[in-house]
């Protein structure tokens, strides 16, 4: 079969619509990096396992590495770019509140994918337990430090969340 | 340029499209697949099967039919599979992370044949049959079933014939006294199983009938234990039994050494998986039985 170039692309993006040209079988991953300068969203292992690509795809936790972006026509996705809270002076969300103030982050890499995955697990479940949190976060890697911290952040980002 | 990725919305228009390119790679989640052309450099065209409605979804009628592109999360969360099916939840339970359960599907995980499959030994011991259809049939002309022991070929390799497409997996109404259970080992959690195994009997009157025991990642197919069940059939489950049962398993299992565990240290595990697996699912039903592990 002959190839056929990119293809048009629309993608709804943290609420906005984006429209970029894309090779048929581009990664969603690419595409938010290299055509639409989310760099939020990280490479690390390329293969499905570290979680620092992940995103919200309605909803849900899904890894951006593992996605075709012409599958997400239609779909509502989520990246750390779409956080904020208009609450804070800095317009940063409760999550992102907790890691700072925990120390959830030593090189920071990892961090957009945990919050991520932390976010579909609060929307889901508000008052998740420690044992619930860290499996939650059993796809997420990280490779500075041990998880006591980050676990801790999504605790206080939960209990701020639920007040 | 890169290869096309077509994205049909119908079963019918994917069979077309497969006929018209009999060397394109049906995907569904992408999760093993995209990672192994990665690996791989393959570059070939993809038809995706993710937009296809009639291949999602759990159906009940007399069967139960699992759409082959229903993801594992919709399993895990299904009440019905909950409590029919225990060892099939288990063994989704543990494969991979909450990210790739919500992609991946039951229908790919098969298709993709590998030895550790984690679904397959579960769905091997509740004698599941598998519905591939190929073009010009609709939803049943050209439709077979396909046992899914006939249905693995060795890894990677499965008896689907060129341009079929897994329709969906058919379960049996379990009855009441069936007991079924599912253990697997791996070094974390989302690693490849070093082993894992299923078991499934009826529970009748004290005496175990129609059992059945698979492994996965202990040989080049997950492989069904005959010589296990029939020492298993119509005993009491008693400590001895087990413990001859387990000799018998950890034989019955072609293993190899690799970088995640040694030949030998699978057939113990199988030995084990055996004499839990047992035990717990009878004691998911408040019963004893079973030796110790």
């Amino acid at each position: 079969m002959k190839s056929t170039g990119k293809r048009i692309l629309k993608l709804s993006i943290n609420g906005t619509v984006h429209e970029c040209a894309a090779e048929p079988q581009a990664l969603l991953l690419d595409v938010l990096r290299n055509e639409l300068g989310l760099f939020g969203t990280k490479r690390g292992c390329d293969m499905g396992t570290c979680g620092c690509c992940n995103v919200l795809v309605d909803g849900q936790v899904q890894m951006s590495c593992l996605l075709l972006a012409h599958d997400m026509t239609g779909k509502e996705i989520e990246t750390i770019e779409g956080l904020f809270d208009v609450g804070d002076p800095r317009g940063l969300h409760p999550l992102q509140r907790a890691w700072a103030e925990h120390g959830g982050s030593q090189c920071g890499f990892c961090t957009p994918g945990f919050v991520m995955t932390a976010k579909a697990l609060l929307t889901e479940e508000p008052d998740p337990s420690e044992e619930r949190i860290r499996e939650a976060l059993s796809g997420n890697v990280c490779r500075c430090t041990g998880y006591k911290k980050i676990v801790e952040a999504v605790q206080s980002a939960a209990a701020e969340i639920r007040s | 340029m890169q290869a096309d990725y077509h994205q049909p919305d119908t079963l019918e228009e994917a069979q077309a499209l497969l006929a018209e390119c009999p060397d394109a790679v049906l995907t569904a989640g992408g999760t093993d697949l995209l990672v192994q052309r990665r690996a791989s450099g393959a570059q070939g065209p993809l038809i995706s099967l993710r937009g296809i409605a009639e291949l999602r979804g759990i159906h009940e009628s007399h069967d139960l039919m699992i759409g082959a592109g229903t993801t594992l999360t919709e399993i895990l969360d299904s009440a019905r599979m909950q409590g029919d099916y225990p060892a099939l939840i288990q063994s989704i339970e543990v494969l991979g992370s909450h990210q790739i359960r919500n992609v991946a599907t039951l229908g790919g995980n098969l298709c993709n044949a590998s030895p550790g499959a984690d679904t397959a030994a579960p769905l091997i011991v509740y004698g599941a049959r598998l519905k591939a259809c190929s073009a010009g049939g609709g939803d049943s002309g050209a439709c077979r079933t396909i046992a899914i022991t006939d249905f693995f070929e060795g890894p990677g390799r499965t008896s689907l014939r060129p341009g079929e497409i897994l329709r969906g997996i058919l379960l049996d109404p379990p009855s009441p006294r069936l007991r079924s259970g599912f253990q697997r080992l791996g070094r974390i959690q989302m690693d490849i199983a070093i082993a894992s195994l299923a078991v499934a009997f009826e529970w009748d009157g004290g005496q175990a009938r129609q059992v059945r025991v698979a492994a996965g990642s202990v040989a080049p197919v997950p492989l069904r234990l005959q010589a296990t069940e029939e020492m298993l059939e119509a005993t009491a489950l008693d400590p001895e039994t087990l413990n001859k049962a387990a000799t018998v398993a950890a034989a019955e299992v072609s293993p190899i050494d690799d970088i995640r565990a040694s030949a030998a240290y699978r057939r113990e595990l199988i030995a084990v998986f055996l004499r839990r697996a047992i035990r717990a699912a009878l004691e998911a039903h408040g019963e004893a039985g079973g030796g110790t592990a």
